[in-house]
């Protein structure tokens, strides 16, 4: 990713702004959309869908276009398109909410290395690197195998193991800026340190953050999916990556079962990462070309 | 009508034809190839249940018996045996001019030594058996009798290759027997020698020409392949001869039925069942009403047909019916619990658990299972489904295999599980445990807090009586009082999948695939 410098944004700059450069990018706009269309679904999933999507029945294995099966049944009789619907709750509550937590938590674990410098900077920076070496998919699968894979183990799993980008963006950020006159200023004014941080410093960090935050969506959703094509997700929900697990063992008679899921996590990913970069462009009109 | 007789008359050429061409005399020579999943931990047969042990070490050892695919003991080492009336007491005769594989004459000296030396000390399925055993005297070089301190109905089913392989004493005695060094490269009367272990690739056997019967393979090959897909690939192409039940993914069993090149034994002479533990202990499930209402509403059939791909049969008492003597009809689940959604509910409304505001009853059940198991893991899914329609709410705990084992049977921390046992042969062996009294602790028996005294005691008795019409009949007094209590949910009998290339023939003339290579060969 390339590196965004908060300072190349006036905080004056203003939304406005910000989305008419977001519109130039089509990258982004398309990517929205499809956030957008993501999100609709998952909170029309009781609307649009056809049946409950956890309900068996013994129509096993029908192909797409069976009456009442519009995207066909699974191995137990459930409804494929039901299942698809009502899966992308699972993964855009697991992708927002895991990117929160490690979006938070980078932030505040940025901002103090940043900010305070010396040796909270070296502890800090030696654990986010610690945490960036260690396999995140690997460390996963084995934290959900030994606690369990209950949708908000999911999210603090996935969040705990994401933050150290969010972190390395925001100290660097706070570390440039922790010398700008109006944070001179504002010490001398005598105010305390947190709020130097939180009301002076990091609003002028957010816009790198949003960026980092939705590319943070978009791999929660890919780790959240994969743990579950492994068998790891929670069994209790639907989700895109518990329907690819299950069709792995049809995968050469049904392959309706694992095509749609499928079809749901890459249009899912692929929305946050193009939202990411369009708000990354609307960020850094310098690359603006 | 002439030309159905023409035809008729092809059909006849073409057939003898067929048969011509077809050799059904064995042939000597060749060999074939056998997949397994992994490297066997040593080849000691006498001091592990290992499945991969099992398969390699059941052609390089012999037992005093084996057990035919029809589930009636033949002999082996053992010529013939009898048992007095009390059933105390077993006489065996040995088989006359059997030479161990490095020449010396085997006699009755090394079943002894086995028995109270190596199987009885360190085999998961003999040890028990052994504890029950008064002595073991040897009244000639080729006789020996076996008192026991209580009958037990089913011992000779113990005294396969599998359960106790005899040892040769004179390379064992007095040594260290669970790390001898011959562990690797053993000494046997079986109908192969070992010849070369090249670990984590291949085993290599070659023909014993001393054994008592005719063997017809050169070499007896075992391919170790990790991955269960991998094995059916190896055997659509060729490369390896059989795939046993065990070693044999089932979603592709649809696939290998269709092809023309493999054969397939469906149907396992060694039953065993799959179950749901009701733990018994918790409210409301401790009332008789609640675990009947469970039965009415789990769908046998949808697993049957959906999580074991109809690799299964519904299971229709409490000992299954794999049993055919041990199966009460008066006991029938068909009749007792069919598929019935009201009854159920009916049963439920009965208990004093109502349906609330959003239809849900007051009962939330947590279904803990192995997550490695798909077959398990989609029953577990069907039966939160069903159970959902009656307003029961399951909430599923798949977890992996170790831990399962500690919530279920070690501390009992769950309301349903799903597990299978086999019954190794006799229901007494694998089937009683299910339901006879156990403390929390041990693995794999009881784990419901079931405890009836009436049921203990005529366990006890089906185990000790020899004849089977009069076990029968014990067993349909136990099976009445079970179907009625219904402390463990039977859900269906598996049928298990054995499966070879074509030419290969000969095979399973054993309840077990691993059993009676001697009796295979290779069709040119």
């Amino acid at each position: 990713m390339a590196t965004v410098l908060a300072t190349e944004i006036p905080p004056a700059a203003g939304g406005r702004e910000f989305w008419r450069r977001f519109r130039r990018s089509r990258a982004g706009v398309i990517g929205l959309s499809l956030v957008v269309l993501l999100v609709v679904v998952a909170l029309a999933a009781p609307l649009l869908a056809p049946r409950d999507p956890q309900t068996t029945s013994m129509v096993t294995l029908n192909p797409p276009g069976t009456p009442g099966h519009p995207l066909g049944t699974d191995n137990l009789g459930r409804d494929i398109l039901s299942g698809v619907l009502w899966g992308s709750r699972v993964s855009l509550t697991v992708g927002v909410c895991a990117a929160a937590t490690a979006v938070l938590l980078g932030v505040f674990i940025g901002s103090l290395a940043g900010f305070y410098g010396g040796w909270a900077d070296a502890v800090l920076g030696r654990i986010t690197e610690l945490f960036q070496v260690i396999p995140r998919f690997v460390l996963a699968l084995l934290v959900v195998a030994l606690f369990g894979s209950g949708l908000w183990k999911l999210i603090a799993v996935i969040g705990i193991l994401s933050w150290p980008q969010a972190a390395r963006v925001v100290r660097g950020q706070v570390m440039a800026l922790r010398g700008a006159a109006y944070v001179d200023a504002a010490r001398v004014l005598g105010l305390r340190n947190a709020r130097i941080i939180f009301s002076e410093i990091l609003p002028n960090v957010l816009a790198p953050v949003v960026v980092i935050g939705s590319l943070d969506v978009a791999g929660a959703i890919l780790l959240e999916a994969s743990l579950g094509f492994f068998g790891l997700g929670d069994p209790n929900l639907v989700s895109w990556g518990m329907m690819l697990n299950n069709a792995q063992a049809h995968l050469r008679e049904a392959w309706w079962m694992s095509v749609f899921p499928g079809l749901g996590i890459s249009l899912a990913v692929l929305g946050f990462n193009l939202m990411g970069d369009g708000l990354n462009d609307a960020a850094n009109p310098r690359l603006d070309v | 009508m002439r030309t159905r007789m023409m035809a008729a008359f092809l059909v006849t050429l073409l057939a003898t034809g067929i048969a011509a061409a077809t050799p059904t005399e064995p042939q000597r020579g060749g060999s074939a190839v056998v997949a397994i999943g992994s490297d066997p931990e040593t080849l000691n047969l006498g001091i592990t249940t290992g499945y991969a042990v099992g398969a390699v070490a059941a052609s390089i050892f012999s037992g005093l018996v084996w057990i035919d695919a029809r589930g009636e003991i033949q002999p082996a080492l053992a010529t013939s045996w009898t048992v007095s009336s009390d059933g105390l007491s077993y006489a065996f005769e040995l088989r006359r001019g059997v030479k161990w594989h490095d020449g010396r004459a085997f006699s009755a000296v090394d079943v002894k030594f086995t028995m109270e030396q190596v199987t009885g000390l360190y085999h998961g399925r003999f040890r028990p058996a052994f504890q029950n055993f008064e002595a073991i005297t040897v009244t000639s070089p080729l006789a020996l009798k076996i008192t026991l301190k209580r009958p037990y109905a089913p011992l000779l089913r113990l005294l396969t290759v599998f359960d106790c392989p005899i040892l040769p004493r004179h390379v064992y005695q007095g040594e260290d027997i669970t790390r001898h060094s011959r562990n690797n490269d053993p000494v046997g009367t079986g109908p192969f020698k070992f010849r070369e272990w090249v670990r984590g690739d291949r085993l290599v056997l070659e023909r014993n020409d001393a054994y008592w019967d005719p063997v017809y393979l050169d070499r007896l090959i075992f391919r170790i392949i990790p991955g269960a897909a991998l094995r059916v690939t190896a055997l659509e192409v060729g490369e390896v001869d059989q795939v046993a039940d065990f070693y044999l993914p089932k979603t592709d069993v649809d696939r290998l039925k269709r092809n023309p090149n493999v054969r397939l034994r469906l149907g396992q002479p060694t039953p065993s069942i799959g179950f749901v533990f009701i733990n018994a202990r918790r409210a409301p499930l401790d009332n008789p009403k609640v675990r009947r209402a469970l039965a009415l509403a789990i769908n046998r059939v949808q697993i049957v047909t959906q999580a074991m791909g109809n690799l299964a049969r519904p299971a229709r008492g409490p000992f299954g019916d794999g049993f055919k003597w041990a199966f009460s009809p008066e006991s029938d689940f068909n009749r007792l619990y069919p598929y019935n959604v009201e009854r159920a509910n009916a049963l439920l409304d009965e208990a004093g658990l109502p349906r609330g505001a959003g239809g849900e009853r007051p009962v939330r059940l947590r279904m803990v299972y192995d997550a490695a198991r798909a077959p398990i893991a989609a029953s577990a899914a069907i039966i939160r489904d069903n159970l959902r329609a009656v307003g029961i709410t399951v909430d599923l705990q798949p977890m992996d295999r170790a831990v399962m084992i500690e919530r279920i049977y070690t501390r009992p921390d769950y309301e349903l599980t799903v597990q299978t046992f086999t019954s190794g042969g006799d229901p007494a062996i694998g089937y009683h445990r299910i339901y006879a009294s156990a403390a929390p602790g041990t693995p794999f028996v009881n784990a419901t807090g079931y405890s009836n005294p009436e049921v203990d005691s005529l366990l006890n008795r089906a185990a000790e009586v020899p004849d089977r019409a009069a076990r029968g009949k014990i067993y349909a007094q136990a099976s009445k009082i079970l179907a009625a209590d219904l402390p463990t949910l039977m859900l269906f009998d598996e049928i298990g999948v054995d499966a070879a290339r074509a030419t290969l023939r000969g095979v399973w003339i054993g309840a077990e695939a691993r059993d009676r290579w001697d009796a295979v060969w290779v069709q040119k």
